[in-house]
């Protein structure tokens, strides 16, 4: 089910009104019925793989209780060793085996060997790739001792099943997120109000912005070969726009949605393309995916006081990793790669992190050296996002290539005006609101003002709106 | 809770307030007419005497005024019979191409016949969605008894010909179509009934809702419950008839229409519109639609039967004025359209008078 659908817009009410006014006096009720919703969200797309969810979900559960009652290394080891085999396994499986069985043919190929390995017709779980990240979180923070494990089976279920983040994340951990489901929630006005304009603020950024964009940047990557090298920097600027918008969309309507359920969820966006380097970008960028990267892949593989060429190498697996997560293909790694290499300079030169905070805070425009600093980064993370979002390395170079050798060739640019308006529009309202959590967090406006900014942004997403329940582009990683 | 919830229901109630004036006043929803049918004759037009403005798209463009007249049809005009007008009278049988919710009122075809006529000939426009060569039959007989004319014209489309087979036109299933007996004879099979639940129309009376459904085509609301009748209309292609597509038939039902039509009491005029693509592409020779040079072949040998092939005059006009004569949006005829077909078949239609 997606959140910009018909089926959606009956399930939320119908879910919300049931959870407030039936289960609120009982955690197990709570909880009960909130696996229930979310197991019938999931079911909606594909109830086969509901399978897969309760049975990698017993694993982790057990894993979990197997942890906490062992002291014995050996045996902590082997449980945790569990763990990832099942759920890296899995994942490894359904994203992975056709990928690594057509490159490894290729390589056979490549040296005249003849290659019989077949690929499979596999269909990827929605938000296989969140829930595995969410579940090995839980594993590694017990085995470490940071968390204890839960015994609650509903609560713990609830928690990898909760349906706002089951398709594409926030990655919220257990340490964050599991002892909301241990404890009974209490309806908070301020909290589902704020919810609601989240996700108010997350479907005009998908339905608007994103879903509009879209057949332009398809466009564009598909048909490169005809446009000028103008139009295709302008392609550029619109799939920047276009997948901020679709996943940081995706993010506010999830997070939103889990207010209204009484949960906090964690940031997953904040503003990023505000930042004024690389490093600032990836701390408002995905933020539930990169710190996770951080702590449980960047951080163990460093160890304790990494010299700056350990780092910096360790800084580029880690980002190419990142890249291997979001897809099956070489593009991804290679994306992933090159924010890796965006990296070593500051990592080479000691000069990690250069900023906190906000751009240009208390004031409204930026100095000159954070302007600076936010054009480059933005151009540099644009640059990668060819590779992200083209086909083969081939179209990717094909893409930036004819944009340097055919730089103006006197095409209509003003079919492009309404979309570059909208989306520049959308950041200078989220400019104005970037110490917030996001773009719509106006509570302290008078009730009036409230309202008719509400009525406006309803009036855009019918008029301007894409009706055609559009893929999020991140519930397919 | 309950105060958010009331937050909840006030803010609803109230945004949906908004919307209903935003989308009469802002952007004015599509308004069209609730179609019926005559329990007698079976034949579909509308409720008369209404009236209201067709926009299209999401920006709600076009902005087209319509009336229904109490006759039940599209016009400007009132209809009468041969005892209440002074002058003699051509009736227009069409689909929604002269039904003509695409352009003004004012520009109707109908209006700028009589304006070419300088007041002289009455032009009444019996134009219906998604009609074909068996509903523009019942219809001209119908209009014979009503309002006896002096002269038929009927507008042919794409699929007219075929879509005249009972069980071919599964989504015309409230005109009239030709079904063949197993004694090898053919009758006229009655349309489907025209229902609709009392809810719907009640509901379109919302200009959110309209706009929703109409203006930015969603289709889940009010799905098939009333019928749109511009809805998924695209550009049809043209082709040369061939031996496959009309199999015998087509060859007998249209040769039985087309000798109805010949027994008509009044000559008759067939007007074949032309393709649209070839034409603004600056083709010389754009073809024509399989069905309609089909009819036109079954016709040169009826003596009552004239017909007029739109397709060259499109073409001159193009050449002429590079100005597109249909909707930017389907290929239904816009007012500078209705005015190229008007001054096409004008003097052939006073010369059959």
């Amino acid at each position: 089910m997606l959140f910009n659908s018909i089926p959606f817009a009956v399930f939320l009410p119908v879910v919300f009104l049931i959870y407030w006014m039936l289960t609120k006096r009982s955690l197990l009720l709570q909880n009960s019925f909130v696996l229930l919703a979310s197991y019938a969200f999931y079911g909606w797309w594909n109830k086969h793989f509901l399978l897969l969810i309760i049975f990698s979900s017993l694993v982790d559960y057990l894993v979990g209780l197997g942890l906490a009652s062992s002291e014995e290394q050996n045996r902590r080891r082997l449980l945790l060793g569990m763990s990832f085999a099942v759920n890296l396994g899995l994942l490894g499986f359904f994203k992975y085996y056709n990928f690594f069985i057509s490159s490894f043919n290729e390589l056979l190929g490549s040296i005249g060997l003849a290659a019989d390995v077949h690929t499979l017709n596999l269909i990827l779980p929605v938000g296989i790739s969140y829930y595995t990240f969410k579940k090995l979180s839980y594993t590694i923070e017990i085995y470490k001792k940071t968390i204890e494990p839960t015994r609650n089976a509903v609560a713990f279920f609830s928690f990898i099943a909760f349906f706002p983040q089951l398709l594409a994340g926030p990655i919220d951990r257990a340490s964050t997120l599991l002892p909301q489901f241990l404890k009974k929630r209490k309806f908070s006005d301020p909290l589902a109000r704020d919810g609601l304009r989240q996700m108010l603020s997350g479907f005009v950024k998908k339905m608007v912005i994103a879903d509009n964009l879209s057949p332009f940047v398809e466009d564009f990557f598909t048909n490169y070969a005809q446009y000028d090298g103008v139009s295709l920097v302008i392609g550029l600027f619109f799939l920047a726009i276009q997948l901020y918008c679709d996943f940081s969309g995706y993010s506010d309507i999830a997070i939103g949605c889990a207010k209204l359920f009484g949960f906090n969820l964690m940031q997953n966006f904040a503003f990023p393309y505000f930042s004024r380097d690389i490093a600032e970008f990836w701390r408002r960028w995905h933020i539930s995916l990169s710190t996770w990267l951080r702590d449980y892949i960047y951080v163990p593989i460093c160890g304790a006081r990494p010299s700056r060429q350990k780092k910096a190498l360790n800084i580029v697996i880690t980002f190419t990793l990142c890249g291997l997560w979001h897809g099956a293909n070489w593009t991804f790694v290679l994306w992933g790669f090159i924010h890796g290499l965006y990296f070593l300079p500051m990592t080479l030169a000691k000069r990690y992190p250069r900023f906190i905070g906000t751009a240009a805070k208390g004031k409204f425009l930026p100095s000159l050296r954070e302007a600076r600093g936010m054009i480059v980064t933005f151009a540099a993370t644009s640059f990668a996002w060819v590779f992200f979002r083209s086909e083969t390395i081939g179209d990717a170079s094909g893409y930036l290539g004819r944009m340097f050798s055919h730089p103006f060739m006197h095409q209509n640019y003003s079919r492009f005006l309404p979309l570059l308006l909208a989306s520049v529009l959308i950041l200078f309202v989220e400019w104005l609101q970037r110490n917030k959590e996001h773009f719509l967090q106006i509570e302290h406006f008078p009730m009036v003002f409230r309202w008719i900014i509400y009525y406006s942004i309803i009036i855009v997403i019918l008029v301007f709106g894409a009706f055609g329940s559009n893929e999020f582009i991140y519930t397919q990683f | 809770m309950k105060i958010f919830l009331v937050r909840v229901v006030s803010f609803l109630i109230s945004t949906f307030l908004v919307l209903e004036v935003f989308f009469r006043v802002g952007l004015p929803a599509r308004q069209y007419p609730m179609s019926t049918m005559d329990p007698e004759t079976g034949i579909r037009n509308y409720q008369s005497s209404t009236g209201g403005v067709f926009s299209y798209g999401a920006l709600c463009l076009g902005r087209y005024r319509w009336r229904i007249n109490p006759q039940g049809w599209n016009s400007q005009f009132d209809y009468f019979d041969q005892s209440q007008r002074d002058n003699p009278m051509v009736a227009l049988i069409g689909d929604s191409y002269l039904e003509g919710y695409w352009s003004d009122l004012t520009d109707h075809i109908d209006v700028q016949l009589h304006e070419l006529s300088q007041g002289q000939v009455d032009f009444y426009s019996f134009g219906t969605w998604g009609a074909m060569l068996s509903q523009y039959l019942i219809i001209s007989q119908d209009v014979i008894a009503r309002y006896q004319p002096d002269l038929i014209v009927v507008f042919l489309n794409e699929d007219d010909a075929k879509g005249s087979l009972y069980g071919e036109a599964s989504d015309l299933i409230y005109c009239f179509t030709v079904d063949t007996l197993p004694d090898g004879t053919l009758q006229m099979v009655p349309p489907q009934r025209l229902t609709s639940s009392r809810l719907i129309p009640i509901m379109l009376k919302s200009a959110t809702l309209r706009y929703l459904k109409t203006n930015r085509n969603l289709a889940f609301l009010a799905r098939g419950a009333v019928v749109d009748p511009n809805a998924n209309l695209s550009e049809p292609e043209d082709s040369s008839p061939d031996d496959e597509y009309f199999d015998p038939a087509t060859v007998l039902v249209t040769n039985y229409l087309l000798d109805q039509f010949e027994s008509l009491s009044v000559p008759v005029i067939f007007v074949a519109d032309g393709p649209r693509a070839p034409i603004y592409s600056g083709e010389v020779d754009p073809g024509s639609f399989a069905d309609c040079s089909f009819i036109e072949q079954l016709c040169l040998s009826r003596d009552n039967i004239q017909f007029i092939n739109l397709a060259p005059y499109f073409v001159e006009d193009w050449e002429n004025s590079h100005t597109m004569f249909s909707s930017e949006e389907n290929p239904h005829w816009d007012g500078y359209g209705n005015s190229v077909v008007a001054r096409a078949i004008y003097r052939d239609l006073i010369n059959a008078i």
